[in-house]
């Protein structure tokens, strides 16, 4: 175990100590030093952030269960930290042996959103690991990525020297069982970032070269190295019940964001929001059966004694066999007083039985997300649902006791007029004139309508990717106009930051000439850009200057439908027809209906051999 | 239901662990151990749990104690099995019985490890007369003569190691935490490690 006399000098230094100790309940990884080879897990920001994914526990779990490699958990430390490892002259560590991050083999880091950029590049040089991919030797090790943000790698593609793209439970297997093959047989480090590129799912970035047009747009992307694919495909778990789930998984000391039992109940989304990008990049639709999940959820339950668990999905009604599940966890939740939580509930199917029978210990907040204030605009969207529904949604809440509710919108959706935004606050208006439409006893407060609008950010692999987002002033003066909107205290209005959402639409449609950018922030102690209190608008827009790149290029620029985007050498299995398709009926307003009701034949399918939840390839796209 | 008693150790990393987090973390052991644990009533259940004494971050404890309630009897070695497998790294269950008492802490026994030049004769006299420190307080601060709620107990020194061994005052409203003993000795000691040893109460 880790020697942290070492470390306590620097320890006694800082806030929060137990961001950097380890020793978690069930945090227990096969001995480093008999090991074949090491892996470490490095989330791009806090400790309680990083705690809170599953994405890492499913995979370290993986990777400690072959029983040759040894994971290890690392976080980006706060800056004061930070700065007593640089004071002195310790390497970032990773948390279960304390060793440096650059003694290990691999080095895998997770990209859940682009912000945390910056702290993948922190990271890596506070653990003594060159930075740029083409710096590396042979005893360095191998910097891998994955995660969602991964699906367009090219922002970051410099500093990594493997994208995995998709889900990584089997992908990260073989690659391992790769890496260890080459490491006992002495291959050299560029054959075998090579043999990677040869395996599914993978991207090996500095196996392809990229050119220019005149206008700044891509002119070609290919493969500099023979055979190497001209595109990568995206891996999936087709049998949910099969693959591992970290039942047993550690339990912090510290509160993180999620601190409970997290059951993944489904993956993909059978919706089809054409902003949503997980909405496509997890598509198929495949859902875990009731059992398993039950037979999961006691298991997590009896090892963490944790005192909730949390349904997570894209749409958690969305899941088929929802009451049959829940009825079998009830009886055994309820009696160790353990607390179900239903978040994302869509408006159109929200039970407010089910959630009453759920929130029989605790009662959790009810949030809702009609993501645009008028019946256009949600059809441009494809939100598909109505005023209506959302009404008769609020008022089952309210009649079921509920005073309280959030309500997620955007401003800046593509063809979005003034008029749209001030429908938000019509809707929240009319919200609250439900609640006193009737007599309702028994609090005394009145209704708490709370309504938060976050900036679009068109994002790749969505039917919105090549539109452009609103200037900065033009978002800025939408949340003042809907500022003056609201009349009521009864709505709480809160909005995001826009100047965070512009940079965010940088990197999310950035290319490879980004890497510079993220470079010079390095060498500009620039991190943390996803805490207000380090994130500076001004100082990226003067490195940007700097750099010479043009953000606007990126963020507010249309792109064209014939262009080569960044990430158009990914294959998600939904097609670019599909998305442009989809692009088309957004500006005519029409809707698509959910995979149930009718197949629009995206190409998911074709990862699935077919099966979906539409039951098959019905290519009319 | 019973109200049940529980010796256990904050030692090594646990130091690095606040009194709040180890309080959720004793709760979800609790959970974990598979006892019949008697629960909170209200919005917000969770184990009934009387934790003795808080300690400050970077303290360590040898005999540290809390409460906790059964609904149901159980023998006391099948507690202490139960506990001992659900308990995490650091924090060793020496002994599960039922509770005799309150749990209304008196005093305490500390152990400072404390880097310094003062021999150990010189460090014992300063115990006899007053012991003034400056104490930050809500409102401001006021200096505070600490002898009477101090008691010496021993010191050795060993290459300007002094481990010195006092009681303290430790009840509720009078509690005294052994940072300000070591702020005593003012620039002439460095604090190294703070142990509580025991609770009396």
């Amino acid at each position: 175990m880790i020697n942290y006399e070492k470390y306590a000098p620097l320890l006694e230094q800082v806030e929060k100590p137990g961001r950097y100790v380890g020793g978690e309940y069930g945090s227990e990884i096969p001995n480093p030093e008999s090991a074949e080879l090491r892996a470490c897990f490095c989330f791009p920001d806090t400790y309680e952030i990083g705690m809170s994914n599953l994405g890492i526990k499913i995979l370290t779990g993986c990777f400690n269960n072959t029983g040759y490699i040894s994971c290890e958990r690392c976080y980006m430390p706060w800056p004061d930290m930070r700065e007593q490892l640089i004071k002195h002259g310790y390497p970032l560590y990773a948390l279960e042996s304390g060793d440096p991050l650059n003694v290990f083999d691999i080095v895998a880091f997770t990209l859940q959103y682009e912000l945390c950029y910056t702290n993948v590049v922190a990271m890596l040089g506070l653990g003594g690991i060159p930075l740029l991919s083409s710096e590396r030797g042979e005893s360095d090790p191998i910097i891998i990525a994955g995660g969602p943000c991964a699906y367009n790698p090219e922002p970051i593609a410099d500093f990594i020297d493997i994208f995995s793209i998709g889900e990584g439970e089997e992908a990260l297997l073989e690659l391992a069982a790769l890496i260890r093959e080459c490491k006992k047989n002495g291959v050299s480090r560029e054959e075998t970032l090579y043999r990677a590129s040869l395996l599914e799912g993978f991207y090996v970035p500095s196996l392809y070269t990229v050119e220019y047009n005149e206008n700044g747009t891509i002119k070609s992307f290919t493969p500099n190295k023979e055979g190497v694919p001209t595109s990568v495909k995206k891996r999936i778990i087709e049998n949910l019940d099969e693959v591992y789930f970290p039942c047993k998984c550690s339990v912090p000391f510290l509160e993180t964001v999620h601190d409970r039992v997290m059951l993944e109940v489904f993956r993909g989304c059978i919706r089809g929001c054409r902003f949503c990008q997980a909405g496509m990049i997890y598509r198929p639709y495949r859902e875990k059966s009731p059992e398993v999940l039950n037979e999961n959820a006691k298991i997590a339950i009896d090892h963490t004694g944790y005192s909730e668990i949390s349904l997570t999905s894209l749409s958690i009604s969305d899941y088929t066999h929802l009451r049959e599940l829940i009825d079998s966890l009830l009886p055994w939740t309820n009696a160790k007083n353990v607390n179900l939580s239903l978040p994302s509930m869509r408006i159109d199917n929200f039970y407010e039985e089910l959630l009453e029978k759920v929130s029989s210990v605790r009662k959790s907040g009810l949030t809702f997300a009609p993501e645009a204030g008028t019946q256009r605009l949600r059809d441009v969207i494809n939100k598909n649902i109505t005023e209506e529904e959302i009404i008769s949604a609020c008022e089952k809440a309210f009649d079921g006791g509920r005073n309280s509710l959030k309500l997620y919108f955007m401003n800046g959706l593509p063809t979005e007029t003034d008029e749209d935004i001030k429908g938000i606050a019509a809707l929240s208006q009319n919200i609250v004139d439900t609640y006193y439409s009737k007599k309702r006893n028994g609090f005394g407060k009145g209704v708490n309508v709370t309504v938060s609008v976050s900036c679009f950010v068109p994002k790749p692999f969505t039917p919105f990717q090549w539109e452009a987002q609103d200037s900065l002033e033009e978002l800025e003066r939408k949340q003042q106009l809907l500022k003056g909107e609201i009349k009521t205290k009864k709505i709480s209005y809160k909005y995001h930051d826009a100047r965070v959402s512009r940079i965010e639409a940088v990197f999310a449609r950035g290319d490879r000439r980004l890497c510079k950018a993220l470079l010079e922030a390095y060498n500009r102690n620039m991190m943390l850009d996803g805490w207000d209190e380090y994130f500076s608008y001004d100082r990226w827009i003067k490195l940007f200057d700097d750099c010479g790149i043009d953000p606007a290029f990126y963020a507010n620029r249309s792109f064209g439908l014939d262009e080569i985007l960044p990430w158009d050498f990914i294959d998600i299995g939904v097609t670019k027809k599909f998305m442009k398709l989809e692009q088309a009926r957004s500006r005519k307003a029409e809707t698509t209906p959910d995979c149930r009701t009718k197949c629009s034949g995206c190409g998911a399918s074709t990862l699935c051999n077919g099966k979906c939840v539409c039951d098959g390839g019905n290519e009319n796209g | 239901m019973a109200d049940i008693r529980v010796t256990f150790t904050k030692l090594g990393k646990l130091k690095y662990i606040s009194h709040l987090d180890l309080q959720r973390a004793i709760h979800r052991m609790l959970v974990r151990s598979g006892l019949p644990i008697s629960f909170s009533e209200g919005f917000n259940p969770h184990p009934r749990l009387n934790i003795a004494l808080p300690l400050s971050i970077y303290q360590e404890g040898e005999r540290e104690l809390f409460d906790f309630r059964l609904t149901e009897d159980v023998p006391e070695a099948e507690i202490t099995e139960k506990l001992r497998k659900a308990s995490f790294p650091e924090m060793e269950i020496i002994k599960a019985e039922i509770a005799v008492g309150k749990l209304h802490t008196k005093r305490a026994v500390w152990r400072l490890e404390l880097e310094t030049e003062l021999s150990s004769q010189a460090i014992e006299k300063a115990f006899d007369g007053a012991m003034v420190v400056t104490k930050r307080g809500k409102s401001g601060e006021k200096q505070v003569d600490i002898s009477p709620m101090t008691k010496f107990i021993s010191v050795t020194v060993e290459n300007n190691l002094a481990v010195l061994r006092v009681e303290l005052n430790a009840a509720g409203n009078d509690y005294l935490n052994p940072s300000y003993v070591a702020a005593f000795f003012g620039d002439k000691v460095k604090l190294k490690r703070t142990v509580r040893e025991n609770i009396i109460f």
